[in-house]
């Protein structure tokens, strides 16, 4: 058999700047799940809340219902901060983020993937993109487009003055309490090399966390017990960036300290883990 | 291209690298070592994938470890199997390929050319996880060459392979350096080594014992005379002839009476001087016949 002509002649055509190399990565991450029609049902049920909550503005605008409320920050606090929204961020981050960089040290991929021209940082913000890829679906976007609904079909522009706070206040909730989550899954998944693992761990933290931090809450009465849960935090964080303080006893200081210190302390182990790549002895 | 300057690694107390400096030069190198000798750990310092204790790595100039810039003229085969395993061969390569920044049907491209390269024609539609192990190692190289890579390190590319793919393998890699490239290559199997490169890298616990021309190599041994076979109608005349030269350092006749045996201090010299002997003089000479000039007999006095 032959052995065939190299092609040595260097490639003339345009090939994607350094700073974009992370997209292939971030698609091939994304693809399963996409391709996946029982996760696609879970984000469907993910997005279901609002979908309802937008038709609902609709038939109020139209008269078709009454009784519905006008979405405002109580209404998007409320969707940021439910119990079913809580279940769907645990999911996703167990489902997706389990395996982000535990399936490739489990491959051993990464190495392949670090040899090639793609930075740490660009392989986590590929990794991370994923995730919170995700979660903006039913985070942010939705709220925005809520707004932008509302003043589509009411003609209201005075909305957005009114109610800015909904927009600075989701984009606060998603870039500190989402992102910190994000970070903290995915440095939770490059401790391991079994996905299987990181989603045990995923498991107890997200959930028998949020659930011991909600008994703690009401049995002693104290409203520090919510720092037990992430997903709990979440919910506090929303309704503080919100401004519908009164869902929960504690101060806006204390979210946001909550989550500097898991940011910082997940942003940590990424550091020590990727900077020296001490994951790849 | 590739310059490692007093590189030492330490894996706690055991220590991996012993100060290693070297300059990869264009073609093929090939790398020797018994297990454990530090050949893993060069070529992965070399990757950038792990940062030397001490010392510095650069490629083209460049930094290498964690540097897109530098990495991006590199390809590197490891030597343990590293794979989705739910993907092809050939989408695993485009894959690869299109981190390199190549646009989806240029990576499809290149990665369909390369896995033909290393003779991965069907077989590249495989899933990984039903391939044999010598379809992975070709895997492993189509992806180290898909990027088309200045430098290019193969960490056991043979390993696994039938011998039919090891000739093709081997042919290949030696297009590769006479195309320029520079190809760093460790292997155990020094027949192999032979086959690709003629110039080699010896380590031995951590530390370079030799670099160079496996024939100066050899000669640079002092404590080894070179040994060569000469069988010839009159053994008798021809070793009181040439015992008689500073560079012979012994003459031993084989049984028959019709071949002797040398050691000689100096070859390049020995052989000149043979030359213009028997240009001057027909003494019946049949075969000459250097015994351990070859690499397992370097690999051999320098490392045991």
């Amino acid at each position: 058999m032959p052995v065939y002509h190299q092609g040595y002649e260097t490639y003339q055509g345009e090939r994607l700047p350094l700073w974009w190399r992370w997209v292939p990565l971030w698609r091939e991450e994304i693809a399963p799940f996409l391709n996946s029609r029982l996760f696609l049902f879970f984000m469907a049920l993910a997005i279901l809340p609002w979908a309802l909550v937008a038709i609902s503005q609709v038939l109020l605008h139209f008269k078709v219902m009454a009784n519905v409320p006008v979405f405002d920050e109580k209404v998007a606090a409320f969707l940021l901060a439910n119990p079913w929204q809580d279940f769907m961020m645990a999911f996703l981050s167990i489902w997706v983020g389990s395996g982000l960089v535990a399936r490739d040290r489990r491959d051993k991929t990464i190495e392949v993937f670090l040899g090639r021209a793609l930075s740490p940082v660009q392989y986590l913000w590929a990794k991370a993109f994923s995730l919170a890829g995700f979660f903006l679906l039913f985070t942010l976007l939705p709220v925005w487009l809520m707004v932008l609904l509302h003043v589509g079909i009411t003609g209201d522009f005075f909305y957005f003055i009114q109610h800015f706070r909904i927009l600075w206040g989701s984009l606060l909730y998603t870039v500190v309490g989402v992102g910190g989550l994000v970070l903290f899954v995915l440095a939770l998944s490059s401790l391991s090399s079994s996905p299987r693992l990181t989603g045990l761990l995923l498991i107890g933290i997200l959930f028998f966390g949020t659930t011991a931090g909600t008994l703690f809450g009401a049995l002693g009465n104290n409203p520090w017990a919510s720092m037990f849960g992430i997903l709990l935090e979440l919910s506090v964080l929303a309704s503080h960036c919100l401004g519908a303080d009164e869902m929960f006893k504690v101060s806006f200081s204390h979210s946001m300290i909550y989550f500097a210190v898991l940011t910082a302390a997940s942003l940590g182990l990424l550091w020590w883990n990727f900077s020296r790549k001490r994951l790849l002895r | 291209m590739i310059s490692l300057m007093e590189v030492s690694r330490w894996y706690g107390m055991v220590l991996g690298l012993n100060r290693v400096s070297l300059d990869l030069e264009s073609g093929v190198t090939g790398l020797l070592g018994v297990n454990g000798a530090g050949k893993s750990t060069l070529l992965n310092i070399c990757a950038g994938l792990l940062l030397p204790s001490t010392g510095s790595v650069t490629l083209g100039g460049k930094s290498i470890f964690a540097n897109p810039e530098a990495l991006r003229l590199l390809g590197y085969c490891p030597s343990v199997d590293h794979f989705y395993e739910e993907m092809t061969g050939l989408d695993f390569v485009a894959y690869l390929a299109r981190l390199s920044g190549y646009s989806q049907d240029e990576a499809m491209e290149r990665a369909v050319r390369t896995c033909r390269e290393v003779s991965l024609v069907e077989e590249a539609h495989y899933r990984m996880c039903r391939m044999s192990k010598g379809m992975r190692q070709k895997v492993k190289i189509a992806q180290a060459l898909v990027h088309d890579p200045d430098v290019v390190l193969l960490d056991e590319p043979l390993n696994g392979m039938d011998p039919r793919s090891r000739v093709q393998t081997i042919e290949l890699i030696r297009k590769l350096g006479e195309a320029g490239k520079h190809i760093l290559v460790s292997s155990h199997v020094l027949h192999e080594v032979e086959a690709m490169t003629s110039r080699i890298l010896l380590l031995d616990r951590g530390r370079i014992l030799a670099s160079g021309e496996v024939l100066e190599v050899r000669e640079a041994i002092h404590s080894r005379p070179l040994r060569i076979f000469l069988r010839c109608a009159d053994a008798r005349l021809m070793g009181a002839e040439l015992s008689a030269w500073p560079c012979v350092l012994s003459v031993s006749f084989s049984p028959d009476g019709r071949g002797i045996t040398l050691e000689v201090s100096e070859a390049g010299r020995f052989y000149r001087d043979l030359t213009a002997l028997l240009s001057k003089r027909d003494l019946g000479i049949e075969i000459i016949n250097p015994l351990d000039d070859n690499l397992a007999a370097v690999f051999e006095y320098l490392v045991k």
